[in-house]
């Protein structure tokens, strides 16, 4: 019985850093089948050249690897794979993304129901993806978003040197404490509490992510509808425009 | 990080056969740690708010008969604890006083999983509603243990397979196992004039092979005919989606849950 992480690949220039984070999340897990699906209309032949010289990276033992191609109907593909895989792997949306693309994140992140790591695809970011998983911070938030995000995230980092839970504290309302979650599975985690502003929380988040040096961020996707349309919540659209980590995020 | 069952207690007469069955998910699943919930209900539970009050005396007697209850309950737990925590199980008893939906979506929703036994009569109210709570309040997977079960399961497992998210859900909760089975069997419904069921994708992409046994049925396949076939298949675990009554597709396949939880006579993983 095999962890099957799916990769969705859509824009060629994110392949690379898809397929690194995949590689390492497989290792977290302790040994994972990608599955890796071409989901997009025109680019799969580039994206099967982007997969093959992955693939061809020397390495002590193969990687267990298999490729699907979905030129037809991606949005369908990912929902159906994507939904019968243990974690998703997909790339952060950019202003510059095609609405095909747009479609496809959405899909993985609000249809699947499954964890979605959301990966920076911008090149520079390669070398860190190849190591995350080392400092991870969880954004909290006591609901069930954030549970079923965290739950799963826990498969992958037991062996982390530090774990960080970032709440939010309004004012007059109780100190959140460490929660119940993490306290009964002797997650040794550092608490930090994060004061929440008219502005909101998604800047200092991040600014705290990176004051801690975490590699991966852990949180709940929030989404609403508006005239029926799916709008992501605040912080979620914040960390989705500009993470430059990779975020695991769960609808 | 140990991982957390969450086994709830409810009827003394069947709390050694859920504790066994608590017991033997987690020699499945590897690194967990049992958290035994025995819930006592409030005197005040059930009743409209300013609709009436409970006399003192009649509070008193309901509170002395829940403090009885969960002693009987912690006395099969104590032996059966200390056996386990000889063997390097990690064990918790937690006890509370709430009302058993509440208590149970709170501990419920951040478990891996939660064990519970089938109601023995379907009478038993409280024991539905509980059940209710934690298939559709917890976005977890529930194991559901009958009374008098023995305490060996998960080496034939029977997957009630629909392609629809509740089952897929709970399969990829069923591989969560360490343990791989030897036989999965996948019961799959057909109707006339649809075509014949093929083995779900999602065995074979985690690596399971499994044998197909199609269910023919004009109506739906009905939970008996589920539970025969389990039986004739020598199935020691059912994993199947659980589905809620209200909207008017969900009522009809409800009623193989509601089956289910009436009936089942072996260990059933469920999910919604």
């Amino acid at each position: 019985m095999a962890e099957v992480i799916l990769v969705v690949l859509q824009r060629t220039a994110a392949a690379p850093a898809l397929l690194t984070a995949a590689e390492r999340l497989a290792e977290l897990a302790g040994g994972a089948h990608l599955s890796v699906l071409a989901a997009a209309a025109e680019s799969i032949p580039q994206l099967r050249a982007a997969f093959a010289r992955w693939q061809a990276r020397p390495r002590p033992e193969p990687l267990p690897v298999r490729w699907h191609e979905a030129p037809g109907e991606p949005e369908a593909a990912i929902v159906a794979r994507g939904s019968r895989a243990d974690l998703i792997v997909a790339a952060r949306p950019r202003d510059d993304d095609s609405p095909a693309v747009q479609v496809g994140f959405r899909a993985a992140l609000l249809q699947s129901d499954r964890p979605v790591l959301v990966v920076p695809p911008e090149d520079v970011f390669r070398d860190a993806l190849r190591t995350f998983g080392r400092r991870v911070a969880i954004a909290w938030r006591e609901d069930v978003h954030t549970t079923r995000v965290v739950l799963p995230a826990l498969r992958y980092v037991a062996a982390a040197e530090a774990v960080f839970v970032l709440a939010g504290m309004r004012p007059g309302r109780p100190i959140p404490a460490m929660p119940a979650l993490l306290a009964e599975r002797r997650v040794a985690a550092e608490m930090h509490l994060l004061p929440i502003g008219p502005g909101g929380l998604g800047e200092d988040l991040i600014d705290k992510v990176h004051e801690l040096h975490a590699d991966l961020l852990v949180m709940g996707a929030f989404a609403h509808t508006r005239l029926h349309d799916l709008v992501y919540g605040g912080v979620t659209r914040h960390v989705l425009a500009c993470a430059d980590l990779p975020v695991l995020m769960r609808f | 990080m140990p991982g957390v069952i969450l086994a709830f207690l409810e009827r003394p007469d069947s709390a050694a056969s859920l504790l066994a069955g608590a017991e033997h998910l987690a020699g499945k699943l590897g690194n967990v740690q049992i958290a035994v919930l025995a819930v006592r209900v409030p005197p005040e539970a059930g009743i409209v708010p300013g609709e009436e009050v409970v006399p003192v005396r009649v509070a008193v007697r309901r509170r002395l008969q829940e403090q009885e209850r969960t002693a009987a309950l912690h006395a099969v737990f104590a032996p059966w604890a200390a056996r386990l925590e000889a063997g390097g199980r990690l064990v918790r008893w937690c006890e509370t006083e709430a009302s058993t939906e509440q208590a149970l979506v709170e501990w419920g929703s951040r478990a891996d999983v939660v064990v519970l036994s089938r109601p023995e009569e379907p009478s038993l109210l409280t024991s539905q509603a509980a059940l209710h709570a934690v298939l559709f309040g917890t976005d977890r997977p529930v194991l559901v243990i009958p009374p008098g079960s023995s305490a060996s399961f998960g080496r034939r497992v029977a997957l009630a397979w629909r392609d629809e998210r509740p089952a897929t859900r709970a399969v990829l909760s069923a591989l969560r196992s360490l343990v791989p089975p030897e036989k999965v069997f996948v019961l799959a419904g057909v109707r006339p004039g649809e075509p014949p069921p093929r083995l779900p994708d999602i065995l074979a992409e985690h690596g399971i092979a499994a044998e197909l046994h199609v269910l023919e049925d004009s109506h739906g396949v009905s939970g008996a005919e589920l539970l025969e076939k389990a039986h004739a298949l020598g199935a020691d675990l059912l994993v199947m989606g659980a589905y809620r009554h209200s909207p008017v597709r969900e009522f009809l396949l409800g009623g193989v849950t509601r089956h289910m939880l009436m009936h089942a006579d072996l260990p059933v993983l469920m999910r919604h």
